[in-house]
């Protein structure tokens, strides 16, 4: 008898999602889907607002990636304004920006992936979570913590609150940098880098004990999006956007946040509130791609500091092309997050840094505009059309896990297919579909503003609407 | 999340607030917080207010002799003001959500670092509304300044009148 097992909500993810398999009579999926089943509006109740609003309110779709929204949505403001913003002004958001990446990658490889590659997927839940690794290798867990610590650190420094700051704002930003905060932000870098070659070096030898999921976790051949520099170094705030291959061949190139409607369309499914971005001329879901941590490595020529470039260049021997297996977005995390604490100390470095002009003024002087940054799940992208008055009569949000949304689906089905087998539901198969989902980070609450609390049930219900199994968790 | 310089004392002081300050009385916490920044007697005290606990405050509590944790309580009576003492949750939680409860805080910070705050308290204030806005109810309002004098009073190592129960766990909303 064929039956459809639903995982709701998935543990250890920001936001609410929900796994829904299908099997056939003789118990093997066939069908998954990953969705999300509440949504928030953002694109909507903006609507009326005056533009320089929007960095403000779209920071509050997400309290982990705050900055990235605000990025991307001041960029977009001031393409309306025509303006471009201060050097400094640019630097010290590329700080808040990479200051936030640490943070955010922090938390899901520390805190929500580790209990998985520390203590073995097959482990209690009730251990096989943070407090478990602060148990079995409390010096892993408390290098999590001081990273999450000093991304926010120094997120709060520059812009005074570590969520939600009110700092970035069309044009720039709200005051500059002093020196005396400067120094505090780089006394903590040692500390820093000492924590992520510690997870590094830790990862790199653990790595090899899970070649299964290696193999199986969204482990297929996709195009990849991210943004680059003109020399092909890895970029989150500015730069432009490349899409390449499974072969690692350029699609697409040089790709500017106006453009972005031009080679990109959104699919909407029946049972999720995140959209499928797709590239237009492959259609969906051929057009479908990935983007995140795994994304930027496979793009980018080069990191441009010297100590993750070191990791790079092992990192692109795990492949003769680019990297395929979703699994990787575990090490491309902790590379992306020391190129951050590299950029961040390079960026305070240098003088020009500190200047005090870091605001340009200007009213609406087009119609419409957009911007993008890569946020620490992928590329994010926002897109806003005004009245003559500036006032908000269209946006259009292009979320990073959204652009991930194929690339899971596909993954949860392979996992489901290679790790669950027969009637029988059990926490071990079923934290491996949920792993899946964790490798590439969602931030649900960004992809479908999601929110609220659901109660822990996993159902295994046939065609009919009998329940034949069921697990409950928390 | 805001934080105040950490002045070197021998006995170091530590008050952590949480809440919402969109919610309604859930940014009590928040206001109370402010208003001993402004006391010059709590200068050593290193404030961080902050929308939840987050398992990073352990590396706060690690180096902490007195900690407070201040919220909203949906449970209590609206402006009643709650101080318990805490003490480290037995077990740690089977789930990580966004917030952390003080004692299990509290267990990750010994388990972390195999050490605790000698003093752990926490000081609730019953909220009203928790609706969309950011000015409090009256009753909350008019709580703010016994719950400062209540932390002036645990800083000042002068507790002992405000201790009205003993438990393990903070009200739950």
């Amino acid at each position: 008898m064929s039956q459809t097992i639903v995982i709701d909500p998935v543990t250890r993810l920001e936001g609410h999602g929900k796994i829904t398999l299908k099997t056939d009579d003789q118990g093997n999926v066939q069908e998954a889907f990953f969705s999300v089943t509440q949504v928030r509006g953002f694109e909507k109740f903006n609507q009326g607002r005056p533009f320089y609003e929007m960095p403000s309110l779209m920071a509050r779709i997400c309290g982990i990636c705050p900055v990235s929204h605000l990025l991307a949505s001041a960029k977009a403001c001031e393409a309306i304004m025509a303006v471009e913003i201060p050097y400094a002004a640019a630097q010290l958001r590329r700080i808040a920006n990479l200051a936030q990446t640490i943070q955010s990658h922090a938390l899901s490889f520390f805190y929500l992936s580790s209990p998985d590659l520390l203590l073995g997927m097959d482990a209690d839940p009730a251990v096989r979570n943070i407090f478990g690794v602060a148990k079995a290798k409390p010096e892993l867990a408390m290098g999590g913590v001081a990273l999450r610590r000093f991304g926010q650190r120094v997120i709060e420094l520059m812009a005074k609150k570590r969520i939600h700051p009110g700092w970035i704002i069309p044009g720039g930003v709200t005051e500059p940098l002093d020196a005396a905060k400067r120094d505090e932000i780089l006394a903590m870098i040692p500390e820093a880098y000492a924590n992520v070659q510690y997870a590094l070096n830790w990862y790199k030898q653990i790595a090899g004990n899970f070649q299964k999921e290696i193999d199986n976790f969204a482990n297929f051949p996709s195009m990849f999006l991210g943004l680059v520099n003109e020399d092909e170094s890895v970029e989150f705030t500015d730069g432009s956007l490349r899409l390449i291959d499974a072969a690692g061949n350029i699609v697409l190139d040089k790709v500017t946040a106006d453009q972005f409607d031009t080679h990109f369309g959104e699919a909407v499914e029946p049972y999720s509130y995140m959209k499928f971005p797709f590239y237009k001329p492959l259609g969906y879901p051929g057009g479908s791609y990935r983007v995140g941590p795994l994304a930027r490595l496979n793009i980018a020529r080069t990191m441009g500091t010297p100590l993750a470039d070191k990791e790079l260049v092992e990192f692109k021997q795990l492949a003769d092309g680019p990297v395929l297996g979703s699994f990787h977005y575990h090490h491309a995390r902790l590379i992306d997050i020391l190129y951050g604490i590299e950029m961040i100390e390079r960026i305070l470095d240098d003088k020009d840094t500190m200047d005090t002009h870091v605001r340009a003024t200007a009213g609406v002087n087009r119609l419409e505009g957009a911007g993008v940054s890569e946020a620490p799940r992928g590329t994010l992208m926002h897109h806003y059309k005004v009245d003559q008055d500036g006032k908000m009569e269209w946006a259009n949000l292009v979320i990073a896990t959204g652009q991930n949304n194929n690339a899971m689906n596909r993954g949860v089905l392979y996992a489901a297919q290679r790790f669950m087998k027969g009637a029988k539901l059990n926490e071990g198969m079923l934290n491996r579909v949920e792993a899946v989902i964790r490798t590439f980070d969602p931030c649900l609450s960004c992809s479908t503003h999601a929110f609220g609390q659901m109660p822990l049930s996993i159902e295994l219900v046939a065609p009919s609407g009998d329940v034949l199994d069921e697990i409950h968790r928390g | 999340m805001t934080s105040t310089p950490h002045a070197a004392m021998n006995h170091r002081k530590l008050l952590l607030a949480c809440g919402n300050p969109l919610r309604g009385d859930d940014g009590v916490g928040w206001k109370i917080a402010e208003a001993l920044e402004l006391d010059p007697a709590s200068a050593s005290v290193k404030v961080i207010i902050t929308q939840q606990f987050t398992p990073e405050l352990a590396e706060d509590l690690r180096d902490a002799d007195t900690v407070v944790f201040v919220d909203a309580s949906a449970t209590t009576a609206a402006g009643e003001v709650t101080v318990v003492e805490l003490n480290p949750a037995e077990a740690m939680p089977r789930m990580l959500t966004h917030h952390m409860p003080p004692d299990s805080l509290l267990k990750l910070t010994q388990e972390l670092y195999g050490k605790l705050p000698q003093r752990a308290f926490a000081v609730v204030v019953g909220g009203e509304s928790f609706e969309l806005g950011e000015t409090l109810t009256e009753a909350v309002q008019a709580a703010i300044p016994k719950a400062v004098a209540a932390l002036q009073d645990i800083f000042a190592e002068s507790y002992r009148s405000y201790l009205l129960c003993r438990t393990e766990q903070m009200p739950k909303r």
